[in-house]
């Protein structure tokens, strides 16, 4: 019998099996259905998870929704403010110091940004999983050195060690997604092995154990579909970190090169032209700063939801404040 | 006590050789410093010519041993650009950060504070919801575009602030800036004051401590903002470091501040190798002094911290 089949016929699966993992998490989550009724009540997440949907599609589709070529410029039509302030409508949000079209850019400027940050998610995201899966599940001597390493890198001074990086080894999108995984899977690795560290000990695990499960097994089956929910809620805060991360390091320019652009470099090239044009770097850093703040928005909605504890307390709050 | 003080201290060291390993290897190993220092229109005989003279062209071991002998006495080298010690350069502008940096941290906890309990006091409410959206959007925004609207808004238009430069004390300089790192570090600590609040005031003692007649404002100081005390001494050191170890880069580039943000992004752009690697290293250990800070108040805060 391969030990799948015994996790599924196995007595103990009853109780344990890697079916309950599954339903934890979906538990955790109330059910597609509990979800969306969670959303509709929710006005922010609501909100949120439209705002990033149209950015998400922007993005996507940009090169069918951009109005007009990012990179063509026409240097007679060079910083012309907005459509609702020049009264010509070919240029909707204006043009940048070469003419080129703003719209069109920060649509093209929000694929390389978010490409970037998601790339960084799921790259410092699986290392830091394994590391913390690792250090948690397994212990000592694992775990103390694991941890020492994650500490130290912890208390390093990240964004100028990436500076410094870029500007050695050249700038690039391939180098600025490396630097900054290498910079954010701490973050992970203390999570999960927090996570790892609870569930340990449950009979599930001891029964997997028990039926022969190696090590592997247990830590990919088991332990990780339990640790879905906060993961996914980690991830999505540091995808909004990613993304501020990213337009610094673009901003001082060692990140995204022309001629990609991302929004961070837009607004490197306003930075000679704000005080007098005031829609250059206006509608780039709204873009920014709405991206990020419905990323965040849906994360502490996320949190609350996956948190079965914080969901009972808030609306035991919400009863109390209305 | 005296071994927790040893082992946070241990951890310190393992962060500077960390510190100095990553800027050797990345300096020496993968990258190459003297292509980076050179002009691009420089010749090959240039090249060799300046290798040679900078020792780059030892074996690996050599080189390292002169970086980790020259680290530890804090020597990097001469400013390419200045002709004297890169050192020299980066503690000369390290007051103008101290300024910018420690007004801000003051400012975002004298916010932070009262804003976060009083968001605590009734989760859920309007006041509460208010200050959760204002946090939010403060940790939601690029510093730098923050620092060009901030302009935009009160030096060209209202004419209150100085828009960029030092002013030598003069405080309308100081405003824009400070105010530019408040927004974020205010609104990270807001949220971690509320969430540790409210975590406090769902504690059993909460009851006995009303129990026995204790009026809320001793309830808060006395109890509560001090249980809390741990999760907000973390925060706030880490949004020290923080803007020590980055934010103010941008933020001093947007306000042309003369420290040491400023003369990293300069230094970048001349090509002044010593001089990046002399703030990172400074940085770093300011890092370590702030957080071996942070463990030792633990320890005075917390009586389990010592004695574990």
């Amino acid at each position: 019998m391969s030990l799948e089949q015994l996790e599924k016929t196995s007595p103990a699966k009853v109780l344990t099996g890697p079916g309950e993992s599954r339903r934890r998490v979906a538990s955790a989550f109330d059910g597609s259905r509990g979800l969306m009724l969670s959303v509709a009540r929710d006005k922010f997440a609501l909100i949120g998870i439209l705002f990033m949907l149209v950015i998400i599609i922007s993005a996507v589709f940009a090169p069918w929704v951009a109005p007009m070529d990012p990179n063509d410029g026409d240097i007679a039509r060079r910083l012309k403010p907005p459509a609702w302030e020049s009264g010509d409508w070919s240029n909707l949000l204006g043009t940048d110091q070469q003419g080129r079209d703003l719209l069109s850019r920060i649509f093209w400027g929000g694929r390389s940004s978010l490409v970037i940050a998601l790339s960084v998610v799921v790259l410092a995201g699986s290392f830091g999983t394994l590391i913390g899966l690792l250090a948690g599940y397994f212990g000592g001597k694992v775990d103390t050195l694991l941890m020492r390493l994650t500490d130290v890198q912890t208390a390093f001074p990240g964004l100028l060690l990436a500076l410094l990086i870029l500007t050695m080894v050249g700038p690039s999108v391939t180098a600025l997604i490396i630097v900054l995984s290498i910079n954010g899977w701490m973050v992970y690795a203390r999570m999960m092995r927090g996570q790892v560290l609870s569930l340990r000990e449950m009979p599930f695990i001891e029964a997997a154990q028990a039926i022969g499960a190696n090590h592997r097994r247990v830590m990919f089956r088991h332990l990780l579909p339990n640790l879905a929910s906060p993961l996914l809620t980690l991830g999505t805060l540091e995808f909004a970190r990613i993304i501020l991360a990213e337009s610094i390091l673009s901003f001082l320019g060692v990140g995204v090169q022309p001629p990609d652009m991302s929004w961070g470099l837009i607004i490197a090239d306003a930075a000679d032209y704000f005080q007098t044009n005031w829609w250059f770097s206006t509608f780039p850093g709204l873009a920014i700063a709405l991206t990020v703040l419905s990323v965040n928005v849906v994360a502490s909605w996320l949190r609350t939801q996956a948190d079965p504890l914080q969901r009972s307390r808030r609306s035991a709050n919400n009863a109390q404040g209305h | 006590m005296l071994s927790y003080a040893l082992r946070r201290l241990l951890h310190a060291l393992l962060v500077i050789i960390g510190v100095s390993l990553v800027v050797f290897i990345v300096c020496n190993i993968i990258g190459d410093p003297v292509k980076v220092m050179l002009p691009l229109e420089a010749s090959h005989e240039d090249y060799l010519q300046l290798k040679h003279q900078l020792g780059y062209d030892d074996p690996v071991l050599v080189q390292f041993g002169r970086f980790a002998a020259g680290a530890y006495h804090l020597d990097f080298g001469d400013s390419l650009r200045e002709r004297r010690p890169a050192l020299a350069v980066v503690v000369e502008r390290l007051p103008a950060t101290f300024q910018l940096v420690f007004t801000a941290m003051i400012i975002s906890l004298l916010i932070a504070l009262p804003l976060g309990i009083i968001a605590s006091r009734h989760p859920g409410s309007i006041l509460d919801k208010f200050c959760t959206l204002g946090s939010l959007f403060g940790v939601s925004m690029p510093n730098f575009w923050l620092g060009m609207v901030l302009v935009m808004i009160f030096s060209v238009n209202l004419g209150w602030f100085a828009s960029s430069g030092y002013g030598d004390g003069d405080i309308r300089y100081l405003v824009l800036p400070v105010l530019t790192l408040v927004a974020l570090a205010a609104g990270r600590i807001t949220q971690i004051v509320r969430s540790a609040m409210v975590d406090e005031s769902g504690k059993q003692y909460v009851v006995t401590a009303r129990a026995k007649g204790l009026s809320e404002m001793t309830l808060i100081r006395r109890h509560n903002l001090k249980n809390a005390s741990i999760p907000i001494t973390t925060l706030s050191s880490w949004e020290l470091v923080r803007m020590l170890a980055g934010y103010t880069v941008p933020v001093e580039v947007i306000f042309a501040w003369p420290g040491i943000g400023q003369l990293v992004k300069d230094s970048i752009s001349n090509h002044d190798l010593p001089v990046v690697q002399a703030v990172v290293f400074v940085v770093a250990l300011m890092v370590v002094v702030i957080n071996v800070t942070t463990d030792l108040i633990y320890a005075s805060l917390d009586p389990r911290i010592r004695l574990h």
